[in-house]
C-alpha cells in the first residue's frame, strides 16, 4: 500500500499506509537518484512537478487537494549524457511540525527520503515567510535547492530580490521559475545536474547558542539509533522533540519524564517555551539573511481581482454565486448535458442499439452454454452491464463533473466557500475545511473519503466520512437522480435537495453531540483568485478520470460477476424477496428492491435501475412522483457503494465501516418510511 | 525587553533587531485582540498567549512582529500579511493580540 518506487508513471493519492507507521516509511527512491519537492500549499509545487516530469498530476488552487505522493520522472542532460531521475511530489507542508495528516505524509516523505536533492519550492512573494523552512531543511542536512516560483507575479507586483547574493549567503542554489509557463525550468534542471555531479555541498550552520547546542547533543544521545527514521539526523530529532513533537518522542521511545525535563531546560535557556523560541529563531536568521536583498513594493492599488476576491467572501454575493455555480455548472452542464444528452447518446444510441445487440449475437454464436453467455452479455453481463454502465453512464457524468470541479478549484473559489460555510459546518461538528471532501463527494464519494484525512481532528474525520456515506450522492448517482426528478419538475428536485440537506444537518448535529472531542478551529490561507487555465483544467480532469477508471472499472466488473453468480444461483431472487416487504413500507413497488441491492455495488447502478423502473411502460406502469421522490431520497441515503466501503475500512477501520453500514441503512429506511407516511398524509406532490 | 530571546540568535548575523521578535512579557494596555479590529485597520502581531493557537499561527508562517491589514470582518475575519491573505475563525482571531 505504499508508493511503488519503481512506478515511474504518476501514481496518485491515497497510497500511504496507516498513520501509526508514520516514521517507518521505506526509502522513497530505489538507488537514491531521486528528487523530492517540498513546499507550502499554493506555491505551484504541482505545476513545477508537471513542468519537470511532463507527466500530469492534479494541480489545484486549494490547500489540501493533493493527498498522497505523486511520482514521476524527469530527463536530465549531463555533459556526459542523459539520465532519468525520479521525482516525488508529496502534499503541501507549512512547517516541520505537522498539524494535519497530509503534512504528516509530507514530513514522512522527507524523513524517508534518500533523495539526492530536495527542491524547496516557495512563492517568491512570500520568501520572508518561507525561508525559515528552507533553513530548517538545510540544517537537517538535506541537499536543498531553493526554487522561487511564481516569479512573474513577483516582478509584476514590484517586488525585488537579489537572487544571486541570496544563493551565496545560503550556500545553496537559488533558481527563479514560472512553472506554469515553463520559465526557468531548464536552469533548474541544470542546477539539479550540478548537484548530482558535484555531490555534497556545505550549507551554512545555524547560529544556535552554545548552551542550546549542548542541550541538543544531550537529548540526541538519549535517542536510540535503531529507532531513528533512516534520513533524520539525531540532532534534528532532538530539536523537534524539544519543540513539542510528542508523536516523534513516542515513536523514538523516549521517556516522557525525561522529555519534560529537557523541555524545561530548553525553556530556561531560551527564556521562553522552546516551541515558540525555535520558529522565531529560524525566522530571525532568515530575516537577517534577507536584509537588503529582498524588497516589498510600496503602496498597492486594489485591483479588480482583489475586489472580486472580497466580493466572494461576502455572503450576499458568495452564496448566490454558489447557487449559480451549482445551477449552471452542476445542474445544467453535468446533470442535463452530461447525464442527459451525452449519456442518452452513448447508452441508448451507441451501446443500446449498436454495440450490445452485436455483442449479444456474437456471444450467442461463439459461446456454447447459456450460463456462460450470461456471464458476458444479457442483464448482468460483464460487457452489457459492467462495461456499458461504466462507459456509457458513469464515465460522461464523472468527466463533466470533474471538468466543472477542476475549473472551480483552480479559480481559488473553494477556500472562500470554506470560509462562508464554516459557521454552518461547525454546527455539524465540522469546520469550513470539510467543504472540499463534501463537494468532492458530489463527484466521487470514494475519492472524497480519502481526502477526509486532511481534516484535523479524529472527530471531524469520522463525522465527515459518515456523512459522505450517508447523505452525499456521487455524481453518477446524482446525475441519474437529477434526470429522474428533473422530469417531474424543478420543484421536486428542489424538494429532494431540501430533504437531503435537512437530514445531513440533523444527523451531523446529533453526531457532533454524541461523538467526543471537538471540531478544530478554522484557519486557512486564501490563495489569490486565478483565471483557470483551460488546458490545465482538461489535463487535470483527464488525470482524475484515469484514476477513476483504474480504481472503479474493475469494481464494476466484479460487481457484474457477483450479480451474475447471484442471479444464476437464485440468490438474487431470494435477497430481493427478503427486501420486498421493506419496499412496501416505503410505498414502493416490490421490484424496486433490485435497485437497492445493486446500489451497494455501485450507487449509480442502483439509481440507474430505478430510472428504468420509473420509465418502464410495457406491461407495467411507471412510478408515481411520490414513489420516485421517496425512492430517490432513500437510495441517496442508503449504503455507500462497495468502493467507498473499502475506502472507509482503509481510512477509518473495519469497526467504524461496519457500524456506519448498519446505521446508514437504518437511517435511510427510517427516513424513507417517514417521508412516505408524511407525503401520504400531506399530498404535496 | 527579553534578554534571552536574543541569546540564541547572536550568531554571525548579529542580534541588533531582536526586539521585534519578542512574544512574551506583560501585555501593554494598547494591545487588542485581532477580532476587535475593523476592516481597513492595521496592526502588528504582538502576543499570542495560547500555545495551541500560537503553534497554528507560526506553522502558517505568521510571526510576532508581522504587520497585518484587516480586509473584512464578515462572515469571518480576512487579513493580509505581506503578499498572503488568511482567514481565521473567531476563536483563533480573539487569541491573537495586536498593537
Amino acid at each position: 500500500m505504499r508508493p511503488d518506487p519503481n512506478n515511474l508513471n504518476t501514481s496518485t493519492a491515497g497510497i500511504l499506509g496507516p498513520t501509526t507507521l508514520e516514521h517507518q516509511a521505506p526509502e522513497l527512491f530505489v538507488g537514491g537518484d531521486g528528487i523530492l519537492l517540498i513546499g507550502a500549499p499554493n506555491v505551484g509545487k504541482s505545476s513545477l512537478f508537471n513542468a519537470l516530469t511532463g507527466t500530469y498530476v492534479t494541480v489545484s488552487n486549494y490547500p489540501g487537494t493533493t493527498v498522497g505522493i505523486s511520482m514521476g520522472r524527469m530527463k536530465i542532460d549531463y555533459p556526459e549524457g542523459k539520465e532519468f531521475l525520479k521525482v516525488a511530489d508529496p502534499p503541501g507542508l507549512y512547517s516541520l511540525l505537522p498539524l494535519t495528516e497530509e503534512e504528516r505524509v509530507a514530513r514522512r516523505a522527507i524523513f524517508a527520503s534518500n533523495a539526492h536533492c530536495l527542491l524547496h519550492v516557495v512563492d517568491a512573494k512570500n520568501l520572508p515567510r518561507q525561508l525559515p523552512m528552507t533553513l530548517r531543511l538545510m540544517e537537517a542536512g538535506y541537499p536543498v535547492i531553493l526554487v522561487l516560483n511564481l516569479w512573474d507575479e513577483f516582478k509584476e507586483l514590484g517586488y525585488q530580490l537579489q537572487a544571486e547574493k541570496l544563493s551565496t549567503q545560503l550556500g545553496i542554489p537559488v533558481v527563479c521559475t514560472v512553472a506554469t509557463k515553463g520559465e526557468g525550468i531548464e536552469e533548474l534542471k541544470k542546477s539539479i545536474a550540478r548537484v548530482f555531479s558535484h555531490g555534497k555541498f556545505t550549507p551554512q550552520k545555524m547560529p544556535w547558542h552554545k548552551s542550546l547546542e549542548a542541550l541538543f547533543k544531550e537529548v540526541a544521545e538519549t535517542i536510540p539509533k535503531e529507532k531513528l527514521p533512516a534520513h533524520l539526523k539525531r540532532n534534528i530529532a532532538a530539536i523537534l522533540v524539544l519543540e513539542g513533537d510528542d508523536r516523534l518522542a513516542r515513536f523514538l521511545d523516549l521517556d516522557p519524564e525525561r522529555v519534560k525535563s529537557f523541555r524545561a531546560r530548553a525553556r530556561h535557556l531560551a527564556g521562553q517555551a522552546f516551541s515558540i523560541f525555535a520558529p522565531l529563531f529560524y525566522k530571525h536568521v532568515a530575516d537577517n539573511i534577507l536584509k537588503g536583498l529582498f524588497q516589498e513594493p510600496g503602496g498597492r492599488e486594489p485591483q479588480f481581482r482583489e475586489k472580486l476576491s472580497q466580493a466572494l467572501c461576502n455572503p450576499l454575493i458568495g452564496f448566490p454565486a454558489l447557487l449559480l455555480v451549482l445551477y449552471f455548472g452542476f445542474y445544467e452542464f453535468v446533470g442535463q448535458f452530461g447525464a442527459g444528452t451525452v449519456v442518452g447518446w452513448l447508452e441508448v444510441d451507441l451501446f443500446g442499439s449498436h454495440i450490445n445487440p452485436f455483442l449479444n449475437q456474437l456471444a450467442n454464436h461463439i459461446l456454447p452454454w447459456e450460463w456462460l453467455q450470461k456471464l458476458f452479455v444479457g442483464d448482468y453481463g460483464i460487457l452489457t452491464l459492467g462495461i456499458t454502465y461504466a462507459i456509457a453512464i458513469v464515465l460522461p457524468v464523472v468527466f463533466f463533473f470533474f471538468l466543472v470541479f477542476s475549473m472551480v478549484e483552480d479559480s481559488g473559489y473553494f477556500p472562500r466557500l470554506a470560509m462562508l460555510v464554516d459557521k454552518g459546518f461547525k454546527k455539524i461538528g465540522l469546520n469550513g475545511r470539510a467543504v472540499i471532501p463534501m463537494v468532492l463527494g458530489l463527484g466521487c464519494d470514494t475519492m472524497a473519503t480519502m481526502t477526509t484525512r486532511t481534516l484535523e481532528t479524529r472527530k471531524e474525520r469520522f463525522l465527515a466520512t459518515f456523512l459522505l456515506s450517508l447523505a452525499i450522492p456521487c455524481s453518477a448517482q446524482l446525475g441519474i437522480i437529477m434526470a429522474l426528478l428533473g422530469s417531474r419538475g424543478f420543484s421536486v428536485w428542489l424538494g429532494y435537495l431540501g430533504v437531503i440537506i435537512l437530514i445531513l444537518f440533523i444527523v451531523g448535529w446529533v453526531g457532533a453531540k454524541i461523538l467526543p472531542g471537538q471540531a478544530a478551529s478554522f484557519y486557512m490561507e486564501l490563495p489569490p483568485l486565478r483565471l483557470p487555465k483551460i488546458s490545465n483544467v482538461f489535463r487535470k480532469s483527464f488525470a482524475r478520470m484515469r484514476w477513476y477508471f483504474a480504481e472503479v472499472v474493475p469494481l464494476f466488473l466484479i460487481a457484474s460477476v457477483i450479480l451474475w453468480g447471484l442471479d444464476l444461483s437464485g440468490g438474487l431472487t431470494a435477497l430481493e424477496k427478503g427486501m420486498r416487504p421493506l419496499m412496501g413500507l416505503l410505498g414502493l413497488p416490490g421490484n424496486a428492491a433490485e435497485s437497492f441491492l445493486i446500489g451497494f455495488f455501485r450507487r449509480d447502478f442502483g439509481a440507474a435501475g430505478l430510472f428504468k423502473l420509473a420509465q418502464e411502460t410495457p406491461g407495467q406502469a411507471g412510478m408515481t412522483t411520490q414513489q420516485i421522490f421517496v425512492a430517490s431520497v432513500t437510495l441517496t441515503l442508503f449504503v455507500p457503494c462497495i468502493a467507498q466501503f473499502m475506502m472507509m475500512i482503509k481510512e477509518r477501520g473495519i469497526k467504524f465501516a461496519l457500524a456506519s453500514l448498519v446505521l446508514v441503512t437504518f437511517i435511510a429506511f427510517s427516513a424513507g418510511y417517514l417521508l412516505n407516511g408524511f407525503l401520504t398524509a400531506v399530498p404535496l406532490l | 525587553m527579553n534578554e534571552k530571546v536574543g541569546m540564541g540568535t547572536n550568531g554571525p548575523e548579529g542580534s541588533q533587531n531582536n526586539k521585534k521578535h519578542a512574544v512574551t512579557g506583560e501585555r501593554p494596555p494598547e494591545l487588542r485582540p485581532l477580532s476587535d479590529l475593523k476592516p481597513g485597520e492595521k496592526g502588528k502581531v504582538r502576543d499570542i498567549p495560547n500555545e495551541e493557537i500560537l503553534r497554528k499561527v507560526l506553522s502558517l508562517g505568521i510571526y510576532p512582529g508581522d504587520s497585518l491589514l484587516v480586509l473584512r470582518k464578515k462572515p469571518m475575519i480576512v487579513f493580509r500579511i505581506g503578499a498572503s491573505q488568511f482567514t481565521f475563525d473567531h476563536r483563533l482571531a480573539s487569541g491573537i493580540f495586536v498593537e
